[in-house]
């Protein structure tokens, strides 16, 4: 909205001056427009391409982790779907009909050829059929990781939200303050808090706030009582619930600690540009110059790192929620492996590897956005 | 040379004459100005008792070898020593009645940078934020100082920019990396005279650009120093570039201020024996190569410089007192003709 | 190599966190390889010492099933350190041979080898992890480091690679290949000294993230070890019988996560002392 604000405001200004520089100038200026034009409407298109490229990257590692997923299941140790099918003949049922349920339960028709079965899994699982859960029994695996979905995502949305946010405003204030107490403090609690991992922070808080005092709830994300509706009640006892994963989440290792030292790191950078001095030469406001020309230009290379960690943080999620009973897909996909649930196990790991690379190239847009320098080609 | 700079250079030093105590009030006076450095080996000097008057519509050039304390002289007048260096003595005061400038507060600094005093930086390819466009730091700039609306700020960008030759609908909106050497350091140029400033501080603004844009920016500066009347200080090491535009010249070494005069008269009867030393190791377009004679030595370890005159270890007219003597004026003070002043008090016998 | 011992005690001094860090890294070490000799380990069950609190006999007291808490910690130490070094070691390889192979060769083979060490790198590595323990039927150190090498070696590689491509187009390679210097002089003799430090810093990355994945691993109790693994106590102390229950027994709780936190922190302590010596430049603010 900036560039059509002054663009516009700068060509109304009629300047008929004195000769040779007006005329120059204006003959400048038409060509530039045309020139303006055509620059413009190429950018579009590479921006296109550039994120075509990006999408179609992102398509590939998903399909390939698909196709290693199909073959994973098939391999079963002690050919589970073999397992399954002995345990059905036991309860009694005809080989036949046990065969036709291993069917139904893993997706695939077992008197087709390998090929054939492997375009019915990627036709399934296009449509999002990931088949049916073996422990859940009837229950499709998409169901379960459809309301699993939401509560991780909220998990790792708001942690990376408050530990980015927390940890970059300390990082700069770090980096502002570099030789004072305070900075030297903050940088040693950031960096030992990132080195303790998540799970045992979440352990510390769930003996203390949960188990010995039951201040807050020890498990499950909302109180089981109530019915998911958009009611004050249920959020807030969503909310309630999310507390102390979050703080876990937040406090350990890959939480704030992470982003105050990258955070501070990259401010410290920037601090020795010329163009800070410069500013402040310039007489510019304190504020104005850290958060416009510091904060900015430190925050570009610290949202790189966002691509990188959106992988790790989910990973550490697993452990959240399994330590606090939070049912997201960290949650599942812990519990179908114990119980050796293929189905599930391989639906909840393509949903989190699918998540995490839209995530990264999500972030990776983002980043050519917010810097100008970046020329796509 | 182009014939059109050297006339008029000519013209207006007859113009102004040669005593900087015509009478009107300095824009700048400098008062023994002291820049001290702490570093780990101990304390250093970089300006030692620099005393300077700056006047406006007058263009001085401060010219000396690398390390020599001018660019830290130049960021002592905005009080913009960078750590670990500080304002050890003197006054800079500025205007009438004099405000010191080492005494300033905080806030009153800010307002004072830029609308008083303003720079161009030595090396412009970074002084712009990169990830903003020009108008909006334009804008920025203007409105730090004065309340005015965003739109009348960019109305004097543009009026700038087009003082610089430059095509404000094309700088305006572009970001710092999309212009080239030479446009962004014209850029740099228009910032400064935002605000219109009283004194206007070069360091070195020619000395990354190509010949070409250094003539251009040289041209604009002179025409701009004629429709404004500031104050100019131009430092540059480059003695041919200040022989050319510049009113009045002062030659430091190690910290100090060893000669000063007008321009004409220094270069053509220089006193101070550094600076027969520097003109004579310049090339001459006209002379013999050999005629260029290098100057002995290196120039002193500024943490443990020599008590009396800093050039003593390498001057042909050195004696014992110029060694030891420390009550050799620091700055140059021997008052030779009006207005042209040496710190030695051999010059005589040079 | 004298001299880099120097410059080692020279960053210590400088940097007395760097110090703590190896000793405590030392120490359990020693723990690890000798403690058994002195802390034996009695996995028998002692009814008749249950949940205990700290005593002169038992210094940090009993657990659930009689049994010394400090000599289970003591004891857990030697599969924690196991399975954290031949991690760190077997992925270093790895990564190495991936890197080095990737970056000498180019070509296809590096093609190849950078789209899969890239697959690798975009897949969150714990869930894979997680996955994995699925598909291991036996249990101990072995499966374990397996399991966590795979999916550990990709970052390292990529580092390697990319210092390999620019080492080769530095000068001293060309000097030694137009001294005819065979292929292995110059990748053993000139390529590898300039990655030590990548490999340092990597290794001890890799240990780090091991003891920390194993831990959390046996915590979720998906990686059957012994119950004197440290992640395994906390296991049992969040859902086995008492521990969170008796204030007594908090030790049961709270010393392997001491244990944890000091080898992360020891950890990564060195890591910074290893990149004060290797890079000059840092060392000058």
């Amino acid at each position: 909205m900036r560039s059509r604000h002054w663009r516009e405001h700068v060509q109304i200004l009629p300047r008929k001056s004195k000769g040779q520089l007006s005329v120059a100038a204006a003959g400048a200026a038409a060509t530039l427009d045309s020139v303006d034009h055509i620059r413009r409407r190429r950018e579009f298109f590479t921006s296109v391409s550039y994120v075509g490229r990006r999408l179609v990257g992102a398509i590939l590692v998903i399909y390939a982790v698909i196709t290693v997923s199909f073959f994973m299941v098939r391999l079963m140790p002690g050919s589970a779907a073999d397992i399954i099918r002995g345990e059905l003949i036991q309860q009694g049922i005809s080989p036949e009909a046990a065969d036709a349920q291993v069917s139904a339960i893993l997706g695939i028709d077992q008197s087709d050829s390998l090929l054939a079965q492997y375009f019915d899994y990627l036709v399934n699982t296009s449509q999002g059929d990931f088949g049916t859960s073996i422990v859940y029994t009837g229950r499709s695996v998409s169901s379960i990781l459809l309301e699993a979905l939401p509560w991780t995502v909220l998990l790792v949305g708001s942690g990376l939200l408050i530990s980015f946010a927390i940890g970059t405003s300390l990082g700069l204030t770090a980096a502002y303050t570099r030789r004072s107490r305070k900075a030297g403090a903050l940088t040693v609690v950031s960096a030992v808090m990132n080195t303790i991992p998540n799970y045992v922070i979440g352990l510390v808080l769930l003996y203390f706030l949960a188990t010995t005092h039951q201040i807050f709830p020890a498990s499950g994300t909302y109180n089981p009582n109530l019915t998911p509706q958009l009611s004050l009640e249920f959020i807030g006892s969503v909310l309630w619930h999310l507390v102390l994963p979050l703080t876990a989440f937040v406090l350990g290792a890959g939480g704030f600690g992470h982003w105050m030292l990258t955070m501070k790191a990259s401010t410290t950078g920037v601090l020795g540009d010329d163009y800070i001095s410069a500013s402040v030469a310039r007489g510019l406001r304190h504020r104005r110059i850290a958060t416009a020309y510091v904060g900015r230009n430190a925050l570009l290379p610290v949202v790189t790192y966002l691509a990188l960690s959106v992988g790790y943080l989910f990973g550490g999620a697993v452990f959240i929620e399994n330590i606090f009973g939070y049912q997201g897909l960290g949650y599942f996909l812990v519990s179908s492996v114990r119980q050796r649930d293929y189905p599930l196990m391989m639906g909840c790991f393509n949903l989190i590897i699918i998540a995490v690379v839209l995530a990264n190239v999500v972030v990776d847009l983002l980043y050519v956005r917010l810097d100008p320098r970046i020329k796509v080609k | 040379m182009s014939a059109g700079v050297s006339t008029f250079g000519q013209a207006h030093l007859s113009a102004t004459a040669m005593s900087p105590n015509s009478g009107s009030t300095p824009v700048m006076q400098i008062e023994e100005l002291t820049v001290r450095y702490a570093v780990p080996r101990g304390q250093l000097d970089a300006v030692d008792r620099v005393s300077l008057e700056l006047h406006a519509g007058e263009l001085i050039g401060l010219v000396g070898e690398s390390g020599c304390g001018k660019s830290t002289l130049a960021y002592a007048l905005m009080n913009m020593v960078p750590e670990p260096g500080s304002i050890a003595g003197g006054r800079v005061l500025f205007g009438a009645p004099g405000v010191d400038v080492t005494k300033l507060t905080r806030e009153q600094l800010r307002r004072f940078r830029w609308k008083e005093v303003a720079m161009v930086f030595q090396s412009a390819l970074n002084t712009l934020n990169p990830v903003m466009r020009v108008g909006d730091q334009v804008v920025d700039i203007v409105r730090a100082h004065e309340a005015v609306p965003a739109a009348e700020a960019l109305d004097r960008g543009a009026e700038g920019l087009r003082a610089v030759r430059l095509d404000p609908n094309r700088v305006l909106q572009a970001f710092p990396h999309e212009l080239s050497g030479g446009m962004k350091q014209r850029v740099s140029l228009m910032l400064a005279l935002l605000l219109r400033p009283k004194l206007l501080i070069l360091d070195e603004p020619t000395t990354a650009l190509d010949v070409l844009s250094q003539r251009a920016v040289l041209a604009i500066l002179t025409e701009i120093q004629r429709s404004l009347g500031l104050a100019m200080l131009f430092i540059t090491h480059d003695l041919s570039l200040i022989a050319e535009i510049s009113d009045r010249v002062g030659v430091m070494y190690a910290g100090r201020l060893v000669e000063l005069g007008p321009t004409r008269e220094v270069f053509r009867s220089p006193r101070h024996p550094y600076t027969k030393a520097l003109l004579k190791a310049v090339p001459s377009v006209t002379g013999d190569i050999d005629a260029m004679e290098v100057i002995p030595g290196m120039p002193p370890d500024l943490v443990s410089p020599p008590a009396g005159c800093r050039f003593s270890p390498r001057c042909p007219l050195a004696n014992e007192r110029c060694v030891v003597d420390p009550t050799l004026a620091a700055t140059a003070s021997k008052e030779i003709d009006t207005g042209h002043l040496v710190a030695c008090h051999n010059w005589e016998h040079g | 190599m004298i001299a880099a011992v120097g410059t080692g005690i020279a960053a210590l001094r400088r940097y007395p966190g760097a110090a703590f860090g190896v000793v405590v890294l030392s120490v359990f070490t020693a723990t690890a390889l000798f403690a058994d000799r002195f802390f034996p380990w009695n996995p028998m069950i002692h009814p008749d010492r249950t949940l205990q609190g700290p005593s002169w006999e038992h210094i940090l007291g009993t657990d659930y099933a009689g049994r010394d808490i400090f000599h289970s910690l003591v004891h857990g130490t030697r599969s924690v350190m196991e399975i954290g070094a031949l991690t760190a070691v077997v992925s270093t390889v790895i990564a190495i041979c991936v890197g080095m192979i990737s970056g000498f060769a180019r070509g296809k083979v590096d093609i190849v080898l950078m789209r899969i060490t890239d697959i690798f790198l975009t897949i969150p590595s714990l869930p894979l992890i997680i996955v994995l323990t699925a598909y291991v039927q036996s249990s101990g150190v072995f499966a374990a480091v397996a399991i966590l090498s795979v999916t550990f070696w990709a970052g390292l590689a990529r580092a390697i690679r990319a210092q390999m491509l620019t080492l080769t187009e530095r000068d001293f390679v060309e000097a030694a290949r137009v001294l005819g210097l065979s292929r292995r002089h110059i990748i053993f003799r000139e390529m590898l000294p300039n990655l030590v430090p990548f490999i340092a810093i990597g290794f001890i990355g890799f240990f780090t993230n091991a003891i920390f994945a194993a831990v959390g691993l046996s915590l979720l109790g998906l990686l059957p070890l012994d119950s004197s693994n440290w992640g395994q106590m906390l296991n049992i102390a969040i859902n086995g019988v008492g521990a969170l229950y008796s204030t007594d027994t908090v030790a049961y709780l709270v010393a392997p996560i001491i244990c944890i936190v000091l080898i992360q922190l020891a950890a990564v302590l060195c890591t910074r002392w290893l990149e004060d010596i290797f890079n000059p430049r840092i060392r000058a603010r």
